[in-house]
């Protein structure tokens, strides 16, 4: 998994590529400090680059909801298709992470 | 004010620095002087345990006799010199990694060449110059023992895995269970499950709710290895104390779910099916939270998809899991399954997914004949992906009889 953090003021949008899964829990770890460091009122996680993600992966987007709300800003997840698509609607996280 | 002291952790490291002046190192070399000059250096150092052999015969005698750690030894000896020690050392495969340190007079890059081909870990120079001597004694030394000490600790990690790989295979239910089961509601229960290399987040169970119903279900909990497994052990537990609502599965997973909400860490959740089957009515009572979507193979040979859309459990306490029905007909058929099915990938990076799945699972009912369906299907899976998997296997078909 990469990411690339593009931002206009405060709003940030996170595109991710490859596949969000279990091993790619230190990378997305340091992804959430860097979005926390540039304290950002409201990040988008595009997803489109994403082909997979496990269990494990939908586990650090719920981290990832935990901080927004701690840190006061707004999570939205954008682009999923395929596979990520149904494993949003299959465990309705899309209704939690505010996939628009 | 009470004050306390506590001691540094005694790291690897410091354990390391005390093991190398423990060692026993052997000194071989045929000249008397040399011996005893090489065996001062190393005592006046530290070293505790030294041991001398005049010759390359008595070297191997003695590396073959008792455990040494290092040996330092003369490359120009009558007899065997000490090219044919080091073969002769390496071919036994105890002394496979043990640290040699060849000493030579002669420096030159196809001398020393040889004397690595031959097996040796080092070379010293002659005459002995007493730091480098030391320098490498401890290097390899120190290196020697961190091997030692991780493939001991590896060696543990593995035992304990195993053994904990069992205790989970023991919570799963077991051949004579099942077999009580298919006799009581007249059908046929075939399972397949299999861990991954480390630990297992996939759990199911299966019990007798009245004298006309079984329950069963699939769960597989979120990430790998031991935090995983230990979640399973957990939820396994948690299932006892809410034996009276496993009549239905949607009340018995909100209880499941209130418990599990308070207990997991954000990040960690699991997924479930859980269906109670009325063989009397044919009423099969189902939730889901997540799980992939089970597969019920129709009397007519039609496929369909029961709905276990739903927030896995542990995440909000909101989290609604209503009890669906379904008709399972005597001749029809219920295949849970966890979703590495669903997540393998194709030789073009593609994911094999659910459409991907139920393809497979008509060709697996079309060629299964006395091995059954989710034997055929797994060794179907195993040869187009593979027999070793990044997640957890699990399949279970509940075959109602057609008499």
């Amino acid at each position: 998994m990469e990411y690339k953090i593009d931002h206009h003021g405060a709003q940030a949008t996170i595109r991710f590529q490859g596949d969000i899964t279990f091993s790619e829990n230190y990378t997305f770890r340091r992804m959430l400090s860097d979005v926390s460091a540039g304290k950002y009122s409201a990040c988008t996680f595009d997803l489109s680059g994403v082909s997979m993600i496990d269990s494990a992966g939908l586990g650090m987007f719920l981290i990832a909801k935990e901080n927004a709300d701690n840190e006061g800003w707004a999570l939205q997840v954008t682009g999923a298709t395929g596979h990520v698509a149904d494993m949003l609607n299959l465990t309705q996280l899309s209704k939690i992470l505010n996939q628009a | 004010m009470a004050t306390s002291s506590k001691s540094l952790p005694h790291t690897a490291s410091q354990s390391i620095e005390c093991d190398v002046y423990s060692a026993k190192i052997l000194v071989v070399d045929d000249i008397s002087l040399m011996r005893d000059l090489i065996g001062d250096c190393l005592t006046g150092a530290g070293y505790r345990t030294v041991l001398f052999a005049s010759s390359g015969e008595e070297a191997i005698k003695i590396a073959e006799q008792e455990p040494i750690d290092l040996v330092i030894l003369d490359i120009k000896m009558p007899g065997l010199d000490g090219f044919e020690v080091c073969e002769r050392l390496r071919k036994n495969p105890l002394l496979k990694s043990l640290p040699i340190l060849v000493q030579s007079a002669d420096e030159k890059p196809e001398q020393r060449a040889k004397v690595f081909r031959s097996g040796a870990t080092d070379f010293v120079s002659k005459p002995i110059n007493q730091p480098e001597l030391l320098a490498r004694v401890r290097l390899h030394l120190e290196k020697s023992f961190l091997i030692e000490s991780l493939t001991q600790y590896q060696q543990n990690m593995e035992q304990e895995l195993m053994l904990a790989q069992d205790m989970q295979r023991l919570i799963l239910p077991q051949r004579k269970a099942i077999a009580s089961f298919e006799e009581i509601f007249d059908v046929k229960i075939e399972t397949e499950y299999e861990g991954t290399a480390a630990l297992a987040g996939d759990l199911w169970g299966i019990w007798q709710q009245s004298p006309s119903s079984l329950g069963m279900y699939l769960l597989d909990v979120s990430g790998h290895g031991v935090s995983a497994a230990l979640n399973t052990f957990r939820l396994h537990a948690i299932m006892d104390r809410f034996r009276d609502e496993k009549a239905d599965p949607g009340k018995f997973m909100e209880s499941l779910n209130a418990v599990l909400c308070d207990a997991l860490p954000t990040g960690q959740f699991a997924t479930m099916v859980c269906l109670v089957l009325d063989v009397d009515t044919g009423q099969l009572s189902y939730a889901g939270a997540g799980a992939p979507r089970p597969v019920i193979m129709k009397e007519g040979g039609g496929l369909s998809l029961l709905h276990t859309e739903g927030v896995p459990l542990g995440i909000s306490i909101d989290s609604k899991y209503e009890t669906k029905s379904e008709q399972i007909n005597p001749g029809e058929c219920i295949l849970c399954y966890s979703d590495v099915f669903i997540e393998a990938k194709c030789d073009d990076e593609t994911l094999l997914g659910e459409a991907g799945f139920l393809s497979m699972v008509t060709a697996a009912k079309e060629a299964s004949c006395s091995q059954g369906l989710v034997h055929t299907l797994v060794s179907a899976f195993n040869e187009r992906f593979g027999p070793s998997h990044p997640d957890d296997m699990t399949a279970i078909a509940l075959h109602r009889i057609q008499r």
